[in-house]
């Protein structure tokens, strides 16, 4: 007698798609699990780039740094400070600041481990001049750059109305 | 006596794996959601230490710019250790919840949560609890 079986299949083609649509869904969720903490993470370091950005304007263009006459030594550099008072530039400073070494300086102004850019400028945009010298300093960022963050001041020098820029970049 | 024909329902062993395997998966994916739940859980706490760590560094700034003698009053939430030796500030003697003081003539000093008391000393920048 022949009989016909008739067996429950489990890899049938509904499981199949099944299967498939379910494995594509998980895959869905874990990728924007890892997107919010990779977003997570580089918010955070965003946060640290403006607050030292910030920070480190404000002490460049609000005091006159640690030891006050710093620029007379320069080893005993502890804080950089480029005014007489409140946002008043004063020449000897910012010279000496210029001319301070690009690790040197990102070590006094605790900018590890990101790089910086700073220049005087004039209110047109054109980069000041002191002494015959253009006032800049650093390395200023480039296309491959990842985050890049500037803070701009306007300061006195002389009579005149300068804009301090202040780049720090990754 | 009647001879009845019964016919039951059977579970087959291929519905059982299938349940069984699905048991699985779904067991596997409760787990790995607990243990994302559990670093969102630690990132929040990480990001309120840390805006913590930063509001401080920024108060200490703030009284180092201003003129001698300004007073700043402020609440911390969280313990905290200024170091002006490495300039870092640490929240709950954590090493890995930091943030960068920028001052080096600041008060070495451990923080209990609480009242704040910042003063600006002949450019010293004196911090202690209120």
């Amino acid at each position: 007698m022949l009989k016909m079986h008739k067996k429950a299949q489990i890899f049938s083609t509904d499981l199949i798609i099944s299967a498939a649509i379910f494995m594509i869904l998980i895959s869905f969720v874990f990728f924007t699990f890892s997107r919010y903490q990779t977003k997570i993470d580089d918010s955070i370091r965003i946060q640290d780039m403006n607050l030292k950005a910030l920070q480190i304007t404000e002490l460049l263009v609000k005091s006159s740094g640690e030891p006050v006459n710093w620029e007379e030594n320069v080893s005993k550099l502890n804080i950089a400070g480029l005014v007489s008072s409140d946002r008043r530039l004063l020449e000897s400073k910012i010279t000496e600041f210029i001319e301070l070494e690009y690790n040197t300086t990102k070590e006094k102004l605790k900018i590890m481990p990101y790089e910086f850019y700073f220049a005087l400028k004039e209110i047109n945009g054109g980069v000041a001049k002191i002494n015959g010298e253009e006032a800049e300093k650093g390395i200023k960022p480039n296309l491959t750059s990842k985050n890049v963050l500037t803070i701009k001041r306007m300061v006195l020098y002389g009579q005149n109305e300068k804009i301090i820029e202040f780049t720090i970049w990754e | 006596m009647l001879l009845q024909n019964i016919k039951k329902a059977q579970v087959s062993i291929e519905l059982l794996s299938v349940v069984g395997f699905l048991f699985l998966v779904f067991l596997i994916i409760f787990g790995i959601i607990y243990e994302k739940r559990i670093d969102v859980i630690k990132t929040e706490d990480y990001i309120k230490e840390r805006t913590e760590c930063i509001k401080l560094s920024n108060l200490i700034t703030e009284a180092f710019l201003h003129e001698e003698g300004i007073i700043i009053k402020n609440k911390i939430n969280f313990n905290a250790s200024i170091n002006p030796n490495i300039n870092l500030i640490s929240i709950n003697d954590k090493t890995e919840i930091f943030c960068t003081l920028f001052i080096s003539n600041v008060s070495n000093v451990s923080l209990v949560k609480g009242d704040i008391k910042i003063e600006n000393k002949d450019r010293f920048v004196d911090v202690k609890n209120a």
